[in-house]
């Protein structure tokens, strides 16, 4: 140990030693606990110990047992410990507390006190702690401040406290008593003017919207004489509520309640949610809409004033809020087309770039617009975009090159937005340009990820990026028309290049599936020829890019002859068997490795690894039949022998019957291993927001006769592989009983199926399918069903699990069914039994219903 | 409605210097909203924008002065950019009161710190006065009225 | 164990100790690592509190494994904080001192870079465990308005919970603007400071005497008025 160090604790052991800290804040709380309970301890002492408890309540510590003792100071008749008594209670009390009845009395006489102060502290823990009992009690008080005084202070906190005890009072007792003629004849109708502070409008305000909307939430039966007395009364406060807003809305500095510049943007904000409430209220019922009638063009009017002259001082934050709050309302209310468009202008303009000049124009070390102001509008109009772009599509979809540009802010939560909504405007129309855009960004967010140096945001994020990215870009591949497969194509593999090895191999079902089913061969295979060129030429094989790898080794066990036909010499026979030899390599040792070293760190890896190599399996066993040199075919089937010892079941399994196949005369081979015909897709949305991708065929039975390999690759895809390897424990899973009335549709030695109705209405039916093993359990069950070609069918998953089933054990798979005509149904069961065993079924079944 | 669910002030060092709750809630979960806020805003970097996604709520938050003043709103209804211009109110307020605000002072005159938040707010957390003139009057009066008790004492 | 002690690991303590006189306000001997009872005063209270400054011997990672041992419990245990005073142009370093110590939210741990005068941009990863700055001792501030260097750690010193501090009480005097004085009758100021300094004693409780002073003093000074 350096000498410092050492020299440093024999310092402090020569000190004497202190108390434990630790125990510091215990004692103290202790020792105010034991004070504050000697009921002769003087006031003063008593505020001594409040504060420090105060202090202990900011820390965290517990200071319920001080409640009745802030309570007590208030009791007090020196405003210094009422002053402290109030802050402590309103503190360490809310509303739920029982202890808030000792207030009533204490309340009550203060809110009569002849020093405003202390009725303004009364006022306002009355407004914070307005349990049922202390609103029933002491609102009359409320109001009589409000009849009586004119002081603007204490009318400010009046209308304020009043606004929270409507609120609360459900039963409308508030309402029906307080004089609302009051607001017009006492603070609207000159001379009074001088009490209308921008407190006391504010307050107003306030109490008009708890009225409103406790009107809103109440149904009301018949009409009271109240109601129609709020009614008038609304009435004619209105135009006031106008007049004041668009007086605010004038460049006039008055420094008391200036804000850069714009007058009181909170009043502002604050009479803008007023009208659109009222104006809520006037929509919904009936008996306010002679206020809609009145005053609709007039609000209409300035509205459109708003947006107007605030636009002069665009770039203040507060500006943009009340131009925000202008937006909210317009699509809230659903205000008339060219508001609606107004507003997006609005929101548009915050995203745009130029904001940024924005700045420190401000002088003193506070500055209000620090850098990231910008951020925050962007965000603010982002956020609202995504919720009005169903109202607007179009509108909105105009601004896509600002929407486009927030992509790129550092911020994470803009990103998102921007590439929600960039999603949500995306159409047939822009594709194209919007796609481009989504590449760019998938280029920059995967170059970040490279990137070494200064990272803004981390591995994790830009990894959700991606994939979000990706989950929704797929979903768009049906959008291009079929003029425009080839720039599918490279789009789709741009997007490969960059992000392959980011994403999860699962997410390549829809990427081999649009690949699948281009309808020009031409330039499909083109399209293939060129990236595997490109591909090879960097001499070395990335292994990073997985998912690169994978739509490459499936492309070559499809097309691999037309590839080197077309290829103009530039792709041999030879190169392709021996690249499917190198990544055999790669993926057996690195899985092996992998298990070896530590099974379950990299448990994701492995998997990968081994659906890599079903693949390679597979490709390989398809490119056997499109070949013809007698060396090249038997390096596949090397390949294919090399795992018939493999310690991964499913694996062994494959090679084995690969095998099988491999042996059967060319002409039955080639039959059996086409290409797979065009798939029809079809994704259902589960409640729980998971995506279950279910491929359901043309309904062409003879096609599904000739491809049983198709099913096969299929399978690879949407089950991942469990590690199924003979050691695995089996998962723990919920056991399922048949329901009573399930019916069997199909029985043989292996199993019994049964199925059952869900739902049957005209066009839609809804089944279950349950499996039973019946002589063996199952290591695996895959099943597909196809229905007649008028209708569609979703298939879900096999519940609770495709593996590891014991005999007599029920699993279930869900069917619906959509369109016209007789039920009827094609299942195909793929069975792994459990001495590993390949077994098919098949068969039909017709159902009673109809839909 | 425009109305703050609670402001917490939190220093770069990740301590809880003030906290204003506005909704009732268990010391539990206030404890839990103060540990994660601390976490997810001490980590923003300055870039990001203003506005956190926080559980039920939405977060405002401005640095200013070694502290993080956090407002929870309510998402959908209340105004980010304005609570933005709420808590500089808040700040330039407590500036004028102390003349450059520092943590410090907030240590030893947080109920000072209060004495103006709650002038400035009301009831459940909404915005009762605008101007920093008003307050700051209203403050020192009641501080001079404060002082007069306690001369009194020391006079009887 | 009272935490009254502040460490200042550096790499070269005779580069810096000019600009740690300036942080601590006095002169400090190169060839002492031990400086007890360093007075330390801003506008609410008084402390005392000891410095131990620390020069790296080989490598910062050696000195964080020391550091860390067992026998430095008791040296952990009385540090109100650690002054890391090294080039921190390097993420490897911060990294190092805060998976090391973040466990360590007792003490305050600041990392002041002294070859530098403006901040880099990787300290903003850092933000939620340590405090980095300069060791630079301008009035300057950062975008928000934030004090840099010598002048933030002694902030950082002032807002540390010292137990062992005593208060002033005469501090709300110097801070009150005159401009907020209020619409009641009282407004001289200089009968406001009067009433200040006595309620400062009073609440002091300690001098009747005193008392009775002030009294006469704010008695004429009211009578005058």
């Amino acid at each position: 140990m350096g000498s410092s160090l050492k020299s440093f604790i024999k310092d402090i052991r020569n000190a004497k030693t202190l108390a434990d800290q630790r125990t510091i804040i215990t004692k103290q709380s202790a020792k105010i606990r034991t004070k504050l309970r000697d009921d002769h301890l003087p006031f003063s002492k008593r505020r001594v110990n409040i504060q420090k408890l105060l202090y202990l309540y900011i820390l965290g510590e517990p200071t319920h047992f001080a409640q009745v003792e802030c309570i007590n100071l208030i009791a007090s008749d020196q405003f210094v410990d009422k002053r402290l008594g109030y802050l402590a209670t309103m503190l360490l009390l809310d509303e739920k507390q029982d202890l808030l009845t000792l207030l009533t009395n204490l309340l009550n006489n203060d809110l009569h006190h002849p020093n405003k102060y202390i009725v303004s502290l009364a006022l306002s823990t009355l407004g914070s702690l307005s349990s049922y009992e202390l609103a029933r009690d002491l609102y009359p008080d409320v109001i009589h401040l409000i009849e009586t005084s004119s002081d603007p202070f204490i009318l400010t906190k009046s209308f304020q406290c009043l606004a929270k005890l409507i609120i609360k009072d459900s039963e409308l007792t508030i309402l029906e008593i307080f004089p609302i003629e009051l607001i017009k004849e006492k603070f609207l109708d000159s001379p009074n003017v001088s009490l209308l502070t921008h407190g006391v409008w504010l307050g107003i305000c306030k109490v008009l919207q708890s009225i409103v909307i406790l009107l809103l939430d109440t149904s009301i039966q018949e009409t009271p004489e109240f109601i129609l007395a709020i009614r008038e009364n609304l009435l004619i406060i209105l135009p006031n509520l106008l007049d004041q807003l668009s007086s605010l809305n004038v460049k006039n500095y008055e420094s008391n309640y200036d804000v850069q510049g714009i007058r009181d943007p909170f009043l502002q904000c604050e009479i803008i949610i007023t009208l659109k409430w009222i104006f809520k209220l006037a929509k919904k019922v009936e008996l306010f809409s002679p206020i809609k009638t009145k005053y609709d063009e007039k609000f209409i009017d300035i509205f459109t004033q708003l947006t107007n002259n605030s636009s002069l001082s665009l770039n203040k934050n507060p500006t943009n809020a009340i131009l925000y709050e202008v937006t909210r309302t317009i699509f809230e209310l659903e205000m008339n087309q060219s508001l609606r468009l107004l507003g997006i202008n609005i929101l548009a303009n915050f995203l745009k770039p130029t904001n940024s000049a924005s700045g420190s124009t401000e002088k003193g070390k506070k500055s209000k617009t620090n850098s990231n102001n910008n951020n925050n509008i962007k965000y603010v109009a982002l956020n609202t975009l995504i919720r009005v772009v169903q109202q607007e599509p179009n509108a909105i979809a105009k601004h896509k090159k600002f929407i486009s540009h927030c992509l790129y802010d550092p911020d994470i939560s803009i990103k998102f937005r921007s590439l929600e909504l960039t999603f949500a405007i995306l159409n047939k129309d822009n594709l194209i340009e919007l796609v481009n855009e989504l590449i760019k960004f998938l280029h920059d967010v995967s170059l970040n990820n490279v990137n070494s140096g200064y990272v803004y945001i981390d591995m994790d994020e830009s990894k959700e990026l991606i994939n979000y990215t990706i989950d929704n870009l797929v979903k768009r591949f049906d959008l291009y028309d079929s003029n425009q497969e080839k720039v599918k194509l490279q789009n789709l593999f741009e997007i490969l290049k960059l992000t392959g090895n980011m994403i999860s191999v699962d997410k390549l079902n829809e990427f081999l599936i649009t690949i699948n089913n281009v309808e020009d061969w031409k330039i499909k295979i083109n399209c293939l020829v060129e990236n595997i060129v490109s591909h090879m030429q960097k001499g070395k094989i990335p292994t990073s890019n997985i998912c690169w790898n994978l739509i490459m080794i499936w492309s070559i066990g499809e097309y691999g002859d037309s590839i080197t036909n077309q290829s103009n010499g530039k792709i041999s026979e030879t190169q392709l068997v021996n690249y499917l030899i190198q990544l055999n390599t790669l993926y057996s040792n690195t899985s092996k490795s992998s298990i070896k070293n530590n099974p379950s760190a990299t448990n994701n890896t492995y998997n990968d690894h081994i659906t890599m190599i079903q693949y390679i399996l597979t490709s390989s066993l398809k490119l056997s039949s499109k070949i013809n040199d007698g060396g090249n075919i038997e390096s596949l089937r090397q390949i294919i022998l090399n795992h018939q010892k493999d310690p991964n079941l499913m694996l062994q399994l494959k090679s084995n019957q690969y095998e099988m196949i491999f042996n059967q005369p060319a002409n039955l081979k080639k039959l059996m291993l086409e290409c797979m015909p065009n798939f029809v897709r079809q994704i259902e949305t589960n409640g729980d927001e998971t995506f279950t991708h279910t491929i359901s065929t043309k309904a062409e039975a003879p096609s599904i006769d000739k491809n049983s390999n198709l099913l096969d690759l299929l399978s690879d895809i949407s089950d991942k592989p469990s590690n199924s390897t003979a050691s695995s424990v089996k998962k723990e899973v919920s056991a399922l009983t048949l329901p009573n009335d399930a019916v069997s549709i199909f029985n043989n030695d292996l199993l019994e199926i049964y199925s059952h109705v869900v739902d049957v209405q005209p066009g839609n039916a809804h089944y279950e399918l349950f499996f039973k093993p019946l002589s063996t359990p199952f290591n695996e069950l895959h099943s597909l069903c196809a229905v007649p070609k008028q209708q569609k069918l979703t298939l879900g998953q096999i519940q609770p699990t495709h593996n590891n089933i014991d005999v007599n054990q029920i699993t279930k798979q869900s069917l619906k069914i959509a369109g016209t005509g007789k039920l009827k149904l094609r299942v195909k069961l793929n069975i792994v039994t459990g001495n590993n065993e390949t077994q098919q079924v098949q068969f039909d079944h017709k159902f009673n219903e109809t839909i | 409605m425009s109305q703050i669910k609670y402001l917490l002030l939190i220093s770069r060092q990740g301590k809880i210097r003030l906290m204003k709750w506005f909704i009732p809630l268990s010391s539990k979960e206030k404890t839990k909203i103060i540990n994660e806020l601390t976490q997810t805003i001490l980590a923003r970097k300055p870039k990001m924008c203003n506005i956190v996604e926080y559980s039920d709520y939405k977060v405002v938050y401005r640095r200013y002065a070694s502290l993080y003043f956090i407002v929870g709103i309510t998402p959908d209804v209340d105004n980010e950019l304005l609570t933005l211009e709420l808590i500089h109110r808040y700040v330039e307020t407590l500036d004028s009161y102390f003349g450059n605000v520092c943590e410090l002072d907030i240590i030893f005159n947080f109920t000072k710190a209060y004495d103006i938040l709650n002038e400035m707010t009301m009831c459940d957390g909404s915005l009762a006065e605008s101007s920093k003139r008003n307050i700051l009057q209203t403050i020192a009066t009641m501080d001079s009225m404060d002082d007069h008790d306690k001369l009194d004492r020391v006079l009887s | 164990m009272t935490r009254d002690k502040v460490l200042i690991l550096c790499d070269d303590r005779s580069k810096i100790n000019d600009n740690l006189e300036l942080l601590f306000k006095q002169p400090l001997s190169l060839d002492t690592n031990i400086v007890k009872g360093i007075p330390w005063e801003n506008k609410y209270y008084t402390v005392e509190f000891d410095l131990y400054i620390d020069e790296i011997d080989t490598n910062l990672t050696d000195w964080i494994d020391e550091f860390m041992s067992d026998e430095c419990e008791l040296l952990r245990e009385v540090l109100a904080g650690i002054i890391f005073v090294l080039p921190l142009g390097q993420k490897d370093d911060l990294e190092q001192i805060q998976s090391h110590l973040k466990s360590e939210n007792d003490m305050f741990l600041i990392c002041s870079d002294p070859t530098t005068e403006s901040e880099y941009p990787h300290w903003e990863d850092f933000t939620t465990t340590l405090e980095i700055t300069t060791f630079g001792n301008s009035k300057a501030r950062n975008e928000y308005g934030e004090l840099m260097g010598i002048p933030r750690i002694q902030e950082i010193i002032d807002t540390y919970p010292w137990t062992n501090s005593e208060l002033k009480q005469d501090h709300l005097e110097s801070s009150k603007p005159e401009d907020t004085v209020g619409d009641d009758n009282i407004q001289l100021h200089h009968l406001l400071s009067t009433l200040q300094e006595a309620k400062s004693k009073y609440s002091e409780n300690k001098d009747d005497s005193m008392a009775q002073e002030l009294c006469e003093e704010i008695a004429k000074l009211i009578l005058d008025s």
